[in-house]
């Protein structure tokens, strides 16, 4: 359970790290944006080509980012399946009551594209930013939000709560566990019941311990004088480059190009 | 007031850290890996009631997107939230407000009514992840179910009887939702 602490972020240096948190975020989402214009098999090459190219300016090496999406690739190849084999259409090759169709291969096509490109493309984002930079990006470009009301910084402020405490509860998970197996707790044989029986002596102590570390907390955070309905000081300012400014310059130029081609090409 | 929100932060946060931990403690059983994922989800949603509870999930899921590895099997990113599994993932903010809501209003005391509570919350998690997963893969009816709800239902059963009886056991140990602090354990 230990990867849990070290988070996706995969520490290279490189361009792409480089970047303001707020201009990966925009560039990602400009890049989503042109995702849900692609239709033919160009505009996905185009796509990909440009994915492809961000992952290697990431430096961050093919094999880590396939690690992390494996699972999912998985389960998006067996609905592409599923969904060629159950669409209807023009015949392309028929085995036993199994048909595969015309119709269906674009549209398995077209869906694992688009759900593939969407994860990798997501991966370079948080492979190349740490969660707390990513944290602070995002609560500066929701910052014009709070003149709506929104929490926006009480709720950068709980993020960063859980981030820290992930692996102070992980510890205490653990510290549970081996405090209840040298009682004799068994998590890993016997029937599902007993299984189940067995996970209560670690999730009680748990929660119940999760509402009294929450309450030390506050306490400890009063005591210092945090009050969330006046405006902090950051330690780390973010400040925009000339290389954030061209970030998002190039996938504007990229989206623009893709609009260009589906429109008058 | 102002001390009241401090702490419902701060609760918001812890919860949203554990429901992280629980989604990566597998319980091996035959090919479908079993996590305490969804279980996490019911005992939030028992625990901190519906405000507090969609607030913990939704930070969880925010957590999730920023790329810190939370998911079950321990995958992260705003692609997931995209996926062809994340109205599962989605459908987890509903269960404080449908399961949260009802505990709120039943007597709780009673074993069984955490059960029942928790009932609507379950089919809410698996009518978005269904729909949810037809629609994104672009699957028959039959296909999305087979694949994304069956193998997960016997699973499931356990761990709402799981997260009902935690549910009960934090009430009377005082720190529940909707629980007297005259009886709190600490």
């Amino acid at each position: 359970m230990n990867h849990v602490t070290a988070g996706q972020y995969y520490p290279v240096d490189s361009p792409v790290h480089g970047v303001d948190p707020r201009a990966k975020l925009i560039a990602l989402f400009l890049y989503y944006v042109l995702l849900f214009f692609c239709r033919d098999f160009y505009t996905y090459l185009y796509a990909t080509m440009l994915c492809a190219a961000s992952m290697a300016l990431s430096k961050v090496p093919v094999k880590v980012y396939f690690r992390a999406v494996k699972l999912l690739l998985l389960f998006i190849a067996l609905a592409a399946v599923f969904a060629m084999l159950f669409t209807t259409g023009t015949a392309l090759l028929q085995i036993g009551i199994f048909k595969m169709t015309q119709e269906g291969l674009a549209v398995a096509g077209r869906m694992a594209a688009r759900l593939t490109l969407i994860l990798f493309s997501a991966l370079i984002l948080t492979f190349t930013t740490t969660p707390l930079s990513l944290t602070a990006g995002l609560e500066r470009l929701f910052t014009p939000l709070k003149k709506l009301g929104a929490p926006v910084s009480e709720l950068a402020m709980m993020m960063a709560i859980a981030i820290r405490f992930i692996p102070v509860m992980l510890a205490e998970a653990e510290t549970t566990l081996q405090a209840q197996q040298s009682r004799g707790a068994d998590l890993y044989t016997g029937s599902l019941l007993k299984r189940g029986k067995n996970l209560l002596p670690l999730l009680l102590p748990l929660f119940i311990g999760a509402f009294r570390r929450s309450e030390e907390l506050a306490d400890a955070m009063e005591a210092r004088g945090y009050r969330s309905d006046v405006s902090r000081t950051t330690f780390r300012l973010l400040r925009y480059g000339a290389k954030d400014v061209a970030v998002i310059a190039a996938f504007l130029l990229f989206l623009v190009l893709m609009l260009i081609y589906r429109w008058f090409l | 007031m102002a001390q009241r929100k401090v702490r419902d932060m701060t609760l918001t946060a812890v919860f949203a850290a554990l429901l992280a931990i629980c989604s990566q403690i597998v319980i091996p059983l035959g090919v479908i890996p079993l996590t305490l994922q969804t279980a996490a989800v019911y005992m939030t949603a028992l625990a901190l009631g519906p405000a507090r509870g969609t607030a913990a999930i939704g930070l969880y899921i925010l957590l999730g997107a920023v790329g810190l590895p939370v998911f079950a099997g321990a995958t992260a990113g705003i692609g997931v939230l995209a996926g062809p599994t994340a109205g599962f993932l989605w459908g987890f903010l509903l269960v404080p407000l449908i399961s949260g809501t009802l505990i709120g209003k039943m007597k709780q005391n009673r074993f069984l009514s955490y059960i029942i509570a928790l009932l609507p919350g379950f089919l809410a998690i698996f009518g978005l992840g269904l729909v949810w997963l037809k629609y994104t893969m672009a699957l028959s009816w039959t296909a999305a179910l087979t694949m994304g709800v069956l193998p997960y239902l016997p699973g499931d059963c356990g761990k709402i009887v799981l997260a009902a009886y935690v549910g009960h056991r934090l009430y009377r140990a005082g720190v529940g939702y909707g629980a007297s602090k005259e009886k709190r354990c600490f």
